[in-house]
């Protein structure tokens, strides 16, 4: 994942209560760290699971798969 | 008087990129600070209050970083403001915090050391990811963690962009576009690199805000320190650390010469090229940033006689959409000072794309798929390129260049591209016009040779003199080593510039200069003699080029270029062309003494 879409991503995991993971090539990664995010170098196109853990679960994966469809608010 | 024993006085020679004079104090920008000192703490009883020292810390730059975010939206900056945000996440970033605070308890040791150890482990991940753009973010954990050292260390190496009134002169080994996207410019008076050339980033950006610079020094981070006086003399391409007192004032008296000579020259920008035998000469100005607009038309441009595109792909994440393209040529063309612009199409190799990385590293990068000949491989990125300019020309005067043509089917192919682009434009029902001047760049041997059959495919010739003289005297530009050999007035390169001119007007097209020799004063009479119909160069070079064109005659000038041409050595031709110069403008070719 670029650098720009990373951050975005952390920006809005951060915003809930919820543990949130990134799940990719079979390694699994805090959602709401950037170096970790960046690290599994998911590539454009690439497959990737989001797991989320917590009250407000439903609705964090919810924002965050929009986040994805939208291309991270890039276009 | 003499230099005392504390502060020796250096000269060092360089290549000088922006000129101008700049004196002052000496500010070194080290990407990675040497000076930090390593421990291990005295006893554990230390270790709350070392963990509180390194949270201050991160507090302290995240303050910091946001307001540089602050400054540089409000600046309105080309560079991405975005990748702040990167920073100030990872300052934030609680497994790179915990995994720094796991270093200082279980091991004993300071900060600092605690952070390069978490540096050293994200240098190794980073590292073992394949992707290379990816794995070169550590540059950015990097950044993140020097400043985080520097408040560490508090006071010292507060950085240029924070300092308080005074100027100072950069000393690094090379600036990359990610610093000068957080420096506080207007706090900057010059600058002085070990690496780099002509045309590296410091050079285009030293040129672009008039700041004198000298690259190319090979270790000025060796002999110099904090706070030493310098001078850097972006003319001469010399730097002088520590100059003592008679020295400093000649610099100084130098200096005010300098600028009272640039307001001077000027009033020479606001009047037309024309010589006293009412020669008429075009004169362009060379940009890469639309930023750049506002100063060429102040010193006298006429028109964009190169807009380099290239800038719009690297640096970013992405390709540039046509809308991309689209906003910086609408800037371009509608600007009412210029009478036209040309746009040449993206000149870079495969390697700048961010799809293309995996491309095998080339031996000679120079020569190979670059600039054209990657245009006309991937045809959709080109003609993303193609459809804006079209677009644009709708709203103004654009002639589109292709950089690199080294034979008639390239222009052919190019030219078919160019009109099918048209028609798809056309076919989205967009009204754009029906025809746009087309130019070749002639920066290839093999284009000069067959000039007369380019000239019969196109509108315009516009001559590069920078690889022009790399390809036909087989200097690598970026070798240091070679640049005693690079010389634009060796006789075969006079000869090649003399063919394509002749080329050009007999077939009936006009052809500019757009190479570095355009704005070189001490070309400027060879050139007219040749009846080159336009001159562009950087907006610094324009006012004095004018000024010099206004005060000979195109009679002249053409017996100067025959002589020029007899002689058998660069050498020769230089010292012949330097006297005639110096004796003909005494006042613009001062001698050093």
């Amino acid at each position: 994942m670029h650098a720009r879409a990373a951050a975005s991503f952390v920006k809005v995991a951060q915003q809930f209560q919820s543990e949130i993971y990134i799940e990719h090539n079979g390694q699994t990664v805090d959602g709401t760290s950037i170096l970790d995010i960046l690290t599994v170098a998911c590539p454009y196109g690439g497959e990737l699971t989001i797991k989320a853990d917590g009250a407000d679960a439903a609705a964090a994966i919810e924002e965050l798969v929009k986040l994805i469809e939208n291309k991270f608010g890039e276009e | 008087m003499s230099p005392d024993q504390t502060t020796k006085t250096f000269v060092l020679k360089g290549v000088g990129v922006s000129p101008g004079i700049a004196i002052g104090k000496c500010y070194r920008y080290d990407p990675l600070d040497s000076q930090i000192s390593f421990y291990k703490l005295k006893d554990e009883s230390l270790i709350p209050e070392e963990i509180s020292r390194f949270k201050n810390a991160l507090k302290e730059s995240e303050q910091q970083l946001l307001k540089i975010q602050k400054n540089l939206k409000k600046a309105n900056v080309a560079e991405p403001v975005y990748v702040i945000d990167v920073h100030i996440l990872i300052l934030k970033d609680k497994i790179f915090i915990n995994r720094t605070i796991k270093y200082i308890r279980e091991m004993s040791v300071n900060a600092e050391w605690a952070l390069r150890m978490t540096l050293d482990h994200y240098k190794e991940v980073f590292e073992g990811v394949e992707d290379d753009y990816i794995s070169s973010r550590v540059s950015d954990v990097q950044y993140v963690v020097q400043r985080i050292l520097r408040n560490l260390s508090g006071g010292k190496s507060e950085i240029v962009w924070e300092t308080e009134n005074r100027g100072v002169i950069i000393v690094s080994h090379d600036i990359s576009p990610a610093d000068t996207a957080q420096m506080k410019l207007d706090k900057i008076l010059g600058f002085a690199t070990d690496s780099g050339g002509r045309t590296s980033h410091t050079a285009i950006v030293a040129r672009s805000l008039e700041l004198p610079a000298v690259v190319g020094l090979d270790d000025i981070t060796r002999f110099v320190h904090e706070d030493d006086d310098l001078i850097v003399d972006g003319t001469a391409g010399m730097v002088v650390i520590n100059p003592y007192p008679d020295m400093l004032k000649r610099y100084e008296e130098k200096k005010r010469h300098y600028d009272a000579a640039n307001d001077e020259y000027l009033k020479y920008g606001r009047q037309p090229a024309v010589s006293l035998d009412q020669h008429r000469i075009q004169i362009g100005c060379n940009i890469e940033f639309i930023e750049e607009i506002p100063s060429a038309v102040a010193h006298g441009a006429e028109n964009i006689g190169l807009y380099r595109t290239e800038f719009l792909y690297i640096y970013r994440e992405n390709l540039p959409t046509e809308e991309d393209h689209f906003t910086n040529y609408r800037q371009v063309v509608t600007n009412k000072n210029l009478a036209w612009s040309t746009i040449r199409t993206f000149d870079l190799g495969g390697d700048k794309f961010p799809n293309y990385q995996k491309q095998s590293k080339e031996m000679n990068p120079q020569m190979g798929m670059r600039a054209i000949r990657f245009c006309l491989k991937e045809v959709d990125i080109f003609k993303i390129q193609l459809r804006a300019i079209w677009r644009a020309s709708a709203l103004g005067n654009i002639k589109i260049l292709f950089p690199m043509i080294s034979s008639v089917d390239e222009i052919r192919e190019a030219k078919k591209i160019l009109e099918e682009a048209r028609r798809e434009l056309i076919d989205e029902g967009m009204k754009i016009p029906e025809k746009i001047d087309i130019g070749a760049m002639i920066e290839v041997p093999s284009a000069v040779v067959i000039a007369d059959k380019i000239a019969r495919e196109v509108d315009f010739f516009s001559i590069g003199t920078n690889d022009l003289i790399q390809y036909s005297l087989a200097i690598d530009r970026a070798n240091e080593r070679l640049t005693y050999l690079y010389e634009p007035l060796h006789p075969a390169v006079l000869r090649q510039i003399k063919k394509v001119v002749d080329a050009a007007h007999k077939a009936k097209i006009e052809v500019s200069m757009c190479g570095e020799m355009a704005g070189d004063p001490l070309c400027v009479l060879v050139l007219l003699g040749m009846e080159l119909d336009e001159l562009s160069m950087n907006h610094l070079a324009i006012p004095r080029i004018k000024k010099i064109i206004r005060e000979s005659t195109l009679k002249e000038s053409k017996s100067m270029l025959k002589r020029a041409l007899s002689f058998n050595t660069a050498s020769e031709v230089r010292s012949y062309v330097q006297k005639y110069m110096a004796r003909r403008f005494p006042e613009d070719f001062k001698t050093e003494d």
